[in-house]
C-alpha cells in the first residue's frame, strides 16, 4: 500500500482523540490541584473537534483502508458521532462527581478517553484483530478507572472481578477467533467473508470457533448467563465510572456483534441466531425479574442492563437491514437513557456522599420538582412508555423479530418488559409519593443540571420524533444483504431489496442507465450518460427527453413540443403515493434539468390504468402527482413553476386489459405549460 | 520416528507434564519454576515449526521479566506453606476432571486429524537457509498490520497510565528536599521582621 495522506484522512477521529488524551497527559503533568479544571477543558474541547471531524470524514465513501484492518462506512460514523456527543455528557457528569469525592485528577479523562479511542477502534474495525486490539483498549481502560477511586476497598474488588473475568472472556474471544482464523486463512471481516461463501471451509472448526466467538460477545456485553460480574462491578465502582461503562460501552458492544457476526460471519446467521436467541432470552427473563428484589439502584441499573443488552441482541439475530437498524437505535438511545439516570444519581449526591439506595430518592419532587421530572421521563424510557423514546426502541425491534417469524420471541419480550415495568415504575413512586428523607436543596453545578436536562429532553425529542434518529440508523444498513443472500452478487440482493443497483452512482439506476460507467460525482443525464446521445443539440445534463429520434425538432427541454414526457422509472409503492427509492434517484436528475430551465412552467400530470373506481383512481393519481411536485420542490425546482394534476385512468396511453398496458399506463408526465 | 517427530513429542510432553506439576504443587515457588520450564519447552516447539523469533522472546519476555518478577513476589509475599492445605484441591478434584476430560474430547475432536489433518492442511515445507524470520515477521508488522500494531502501542501507553494513574501517592507527610526550591529562597521567604510597639511601663497593684 502506497503512503497516502488520503488514507489517513478517515482516520482523522482516532488520531485526534489520541493526540487529545497526549496532549492533556503533558498538559495535566504541569497544573496545580486548583487548576485541574484545565484538564477538562481541553478534553472537552478536543471531542468537539473530534465530532466535528468525524462529521466532516464521514460524508467520505465507505472505503476499507490498511489492508483491511480499518472500515468506514455510514455505521461507524453514526456510531462514533453518538458516543462522542455522549462522552462530552459524561465527563459533564463525572466532572461534579470527582470534585464531591476528591478524586478530581487528570487520569479520569485520560482513561475515559483512551476508553473512546478503543471503542472507536472497535466501532470501525475491518478485521477480527483491529476489533480485539479495541476491545482490549477498552477493557483496560475500564479496570483502571473502575479502581480509580483507590481507598475504596469495594472498588478495588470490583476491578480486581472485572479484570479477572474480563481476562476470561477477551481468552474465549481470542480462541474462538484463532478457530475461524485456522478454518478460513483470514483475519479480515471481508477475507473471512469471501472464504465462507466460496464454500471452502470446515463447518465443524468455524461452528466451534463461533461459539467462543459468542460467549466472548456475552462476556464482554454481560448477557446472561456471563453478566456474573456486571451488579458487583456497578456497584462497586465510583458513580461517575460507573456512569461511564454503563452508557456508551454499549454501543460498542453493539458494533462488535455486528462487525463480528454480520460483517464477518453472515454466511453462518442460522448458527449464531439460535445461540443469540438463548442468551437474549435468558437476560430479558433474569435481567428484569432480579432486578426487582434489588435495593440499591445501581444493582438494580445493572440488571436493567443486562435485560436491554438481551432485548437489543433480538434485533441483531433476526438478521433483516431493519432488524440492525431497530438495534442500532436501541444501542444509542440506552446509552442516552443510562447517562441520564446516572446522571440523576450524580446530581442528587453531595459532598463525600453517594446516591446509592432506591430510599436516597424519596419524595424528589418535594426537592426539585424539574429533576424529578427529568427522572421520571428517564424512567418511563427505559420502561417502554409511549411517549418516551424507551418505547419504540423496543416496538422496532420487536417489529423486526416478528417480520421473521420469531413470534414467540417478541411475545416473550414484550412480557419480561411488562415485568421490568413494575421496578422503574416503583422509583416514580418513590419520587412523587413518599416523604423526603431530608429536604437539603440540590447543590449541583450549573452545567450538571444544564446538561441533564437536554439529556432527559432528547429522550422525550426522540420519542416525539423518532424518526430523525431512525433514518440514520436504517441509512447506514441499506447495503447490508439480509441473511440468506449473504453470498448473492450484488445485483441479486438489489433485485430482491427491490431496487436497482446504480454501479456507477450517478443516480441513474442501472437498469436505465445507458453510460453505466461514467466517473463518480459527474453530473449526468436522465439515461445517466454526458454529451449529447440524441444528437438533438441538447446536452444530456439537461435533456428532459434523451431519447428523442435523431434531427427531430426539439425545444430547450431537448423534447419535442406537444409530445408529453413521461418519466419513466418513477414508479410507487403498490396503493400508495410513496416514491420508491428507485424513483427518487430518476427525480433528482429530472429536478437538475428542470432547474436549469429557468423560466419554464410544467404541469406534473398523474396517470393511473382504469382498474378499481375512477373516483380513488383520480384522488391516487393526484396525491402521486402532488408526491412528485413535492419532490421537485425539495430539489431546488421552484415553487411557482410546478403544478400537480390527477387524471385518474382518463388518459390511458396502452390497451387496459393488458398487465403491461396497464404498467405503461400507471405514469407520471411532466407537461410545458405556455 | 524422525529425530524432528522425537523432539516434538518431548517438548510436547514436557509442557504437559511441567503445566500439571504447576497446579499441583503446594509451594508457589516450585509452581513459578515449573511454569518457567513450560516456557522453555513451549519455546522448544515453536522452534521446530521455525518461529525462533518467537521462541526467543518467549524465553526473554516470559522467562527473563515476568517470570522473575513474579518469583519476587511470590517469595516476598512470604505465603504460609503449611496453611495452604490440600483440602480444596480434592473437593474439587471430581468436578475438575470432569471439566477437563469434556474439553480434551471437544478439542481433540475439532483440533483433531479429522479437520486440520495433512489431507487439508498440507505439512509446510522447511524454509530455505537464508530465511529471516524476524525479518519477515517484521515487513509483516509494520506494513499490513500497522494500523493494530499502533494500537497495540496506544495499549501500552494506557497500562503506563494506569499503572501509575493507581499506584503513584503523593504523601503530605514524607520529608524531602527540593534543591530548585532551596536555590531560589530569599531572605524575605525565611525572615521576617516583625514591628511591635514598645512596652508601656507595667502599673504595680
Amino acid at each position: 500500500m502506497a503512503f497516502d495522506l488520503n488514507t489517513l484522512m478517515p482516520l482523522l477521529p482516532e488520531i485526534m482523540v489520541l493526540s487529545l488524551v497526549c496532549i492533556v497527559l503533558v498538559v495535566d503533568l504541569f497544573l496545580d490541584d486548583e487548576y485541574r479544571i484545565v484538564s477538562y477543558g481541553i478534553a472537552q474541547a478536543g471531542l468537539i473537534l473530534a465530532l466535528l471531524a468525524t462529521i466532516m470524514v464521514g460524508k467520505g465513501p465507505d472505503q476499507t483502508l490498511f489492508d483491511g484492518n480499518y472500515r468506514i462506512d455510514t455505521m461507524a460514523t453514526v456510531l462514533k458521532t453518538s458516543m462522542l456527543i455522549l462522552v462530552v455528557g459524561a465527563f459533564v457528569y463525572a466532572k461534579d462527581y470527582l470534585r464531591n469525592h476528591n478524586l478530581f485528577k487528570g487520569e479520569f479523562f485520560e482513561l475515559g478517553l483512551f476508553a473512546l479511542l478503543g471503542m472507536m477502534v472497535m466501532v470501525s474495525s475491518g478485521g477480527f484483530l483491529a476489533l480485539y486490539l479495541g476491545l482490549e483498549l477498552l477493557a483496560l481502560s475500564l479496570y483502571a478507572l473502575v479502581a480509580f477511586d483507590r481507598d475504596s476497598s469495594k472498588a478495588s474488588e470490583a476491578a480486581m472481578k472485572y479484570f479477572v473475568l474480563g481476562a476470561l472472556a477477551s481468552g474465549m474471544l481470542l480462541y474462538g477467533i484463532s478457530m475461524v482464523y485456522g478454518a478460513t486463512g483470514r483475519i479480515d471481516f471481508g477475507g473471512v467473508g469471501e472464504v465462507l461463501c466460496s464454500g471452502q471451509f470446515d463447518t465443524t472448526v468455524l461452528v466451534f470457533g463461533l461459539v467462543f466467538i459468542v460467549i466472548g460477545i456475552g462476556f464482554k456485553t454481560g448477557l446472561v448467563p456471563f453478566h456474573m460480574w456486571a451488579p458487583d462491578i456497578y456497584e462497586g465502582a465510583p458513580t461517575a465510572v460507573t456512569l461511564f461503562l454503563g452508557s456508551i460501552p454499549k454501543i460498542a458492544a453493539f458494533a462488535i456483534a455486528m462487525r463480528m457476526l454480520v460483517d464477518g460471519l453472515l454466511p453462518l446467521h442460522e448458527h449464531w441466531q439460535g445461540m443469540l436467541i438463548i442468551l437474549s432470552l435468558l437476560s430479558m427473563a433474569l435481567g428484569n425479574v432480579v432486578a426487582i428484589a434489588q435495593t440499591n439502584i445501581k444493582r438494580m441499573l445493572a440488571y436493567s442492563t443486562i435485560s436491554h443488552v438481551g432485548f437489543l441482541m433480538l434485533g441483531i439475530l433476526s438478521a433483516t437491514q431493519e432488524g440492525y437498524a431497530a438495534s442500532m437505535f436501541y444501542a444509542i438511545v440506552y446509552a442516552l437513557m443510562a447517562l441520564g439516570a446516572f446522571g440523576v444519581l450524580i446530581l442528587l449526591g453531595r459532598q463525600g456522599l453517594d446516591i446509592e439506595n432506591l430510599e436516597d430518592l424519596k419524595g424528589l419532587s418535594r426537592r426539585s420538582p424539574w429533576f424529578a421530572g427529568m427522572m421520571l421521563l428517564l424512567m418511563f424510557s427505559m420502561a417502554g412508555v409511549p411517549p418516551t423514546v424507551g418505547f419504540f426502541a423496543k416496538l422496532f425491534v420487536l417489529e423486526a423479530v416478528v417480520n421473521v417469524d420469531l413470534i414467540w420471541l417478541a411475545v416473550f419480550g414484550v412480557i419480561f418488559s411488562i415485568i421490568g415495568v413494575f421496578y422503574y415504575l416503583r422509583i416514580v413512586k418513590l419520587m412523587y409519593f413518599d416523604a423526603p428523607v431530608s429536604d437539603e436543596p440540590l447543590s449541583a453545578a450549573i452545567d450538571t443540571k444544564v446538561v441533564l436536562t437536554l439529556n432527559a429532553l432528547a429522550v422525550l425529542w426522540f420519542g416525539l420524533f423518532p424518526s430523525s434518529l431512525l433514518s440514520v440508523c436504517s441509512d447506514a444498513f441499506a447495503k447490508v444483504p439480509p441473511a440468506a443472500l449473504a453470498c448473492a452478487t450484488p445485483q441479486v440482493v438489489a433485485a430482491n431489496a427491490g431496487v436497482s443497483l446504480d454501479s456507477d452512482g450517478d443516480g441513474v439506476p442501472d437498469s436505465m442507465d445507458r453510460c453505466a460507467t461514467t466517473p463518480v460525482g459527474l453530473r449526468v443525464g436522465r439515461n445517466g450518460c454526458v454529451g449529447d446521445s440524441d444528437s438533438d443539440g441538447i446536452a444530456d445534463q439537461i435533456d428532459m427527453c434523451p431519447g428523442t429520434a435523431a434531427n427531430a425538432v426539439v425545444d430547450e427541454t431537448g423534447c419535442s413540443p406537444d409530445i408529453a414526457i413521461v418519466l419513466e422509472g418513477v414508479t410507487f409503492l403498490s396503493g400508495s403515493a410513496s416514491l420508491t427509492e428507485d424513483s427518487k434517484r430518476v427525480l433528482d436528475v429530472v429536478a437538475a434539468s428542470i432547474v436549469r430551465l429557468d423560466k419554464q412552467r410544467f404541469e406534473i400530470a398523474g396517470h393511473t390504468d382504469t382498474s378499481g373506481s375512477a373516483e380513488l383512481n383520480r384522488g391516487l393519481s393526484q396525491r402521486r402527482a402532488e408526491t412528485v411536485r413535492l419532490y421537485l420542490i425539495e430539489k431546488g425546482v421552484s415553487a411557482l413553476r410546478l403544478v400537480a394534476r390527477g387524471y385518474g385512468g382518463a388518459h390511458p396511453v396502452a390497451d387496459n386489459s393488458t398487465p403491461e398496458g396497464r404498467r405503461r399506463n400507471r405514469r407520471v408526465e411532466i407537461n410545458r405549460i405556455r | 520416528m524422525t529425530f524432528e517427530k522425537f523432539l516434538f513429542y518431548f517438548f510436547a510432553a514436557m509442557v504437559i507434564f511441567a503445566g500439571l506439576m504447576l497446579i499441583t504443587r503446594r509451594n508457589p515457588v516450585y509452581s513459578a519454576l515449573f511454569l518457567v520450564l513450560a516456557f522453555f519447552n513451549a519455546a522448544g516447539l515453536w522452534m521446530l515449526m521455525e518461529a525462533e523469533f518467537l521462541a526467543i522472546t518467549l524465553v526473554l519476555v516470559y522467562v527473563g521479566a515476568v517470570m522473575v518478577l513474579f518469583l519476587f513476589v511470590v517469595m516476598m509475599l512470604d505465603i504460609n506453606v503449611a496453611e495452604m492445605k490440600p483440602g480444596c484441591f480434592i473437593t474439587y478434584l471430581p468436578v475438575g476432571i470432569l471439566i477437563a476430560l469434556t474439553m480434551v474430547v471437544e478439542m481433540v475432536m475439532v483440533v483433531g486429524p479429522n479437520h486440520f489433518g495433512l489431507d487439508i492442511y498440507a505439512s509446510p515445507v522447511p524454509h530455505a537457509p537464508g530465511y529471516s524470520n524476524t525479518g519477515e515477521l517484521g515487513s509483516m508488522l509494520y506494513t499490513i498490520y500497522m494500523y493494530p500494531f499502533e494500537i497495540a502501542a496506544v495499549i501500552l501507553l494506557v497500562a503506563i497510565v494506569a499503572a501509575i494513574g493507581l499506584t503513584l501517592r503523593r504523601r503530605p507527610d514524607t520529608k524531602s528536599q527540593n534543591p530548585s526550591k532551596q536555590v531560589l529562597v530569599k531572605r524575605d521567604d525565611r525572615l521576617r521582621v516583625v514591628k511591635m510597639p514598645s512596652e508601656s511601663k507595667m502599673e504595680l497593684k
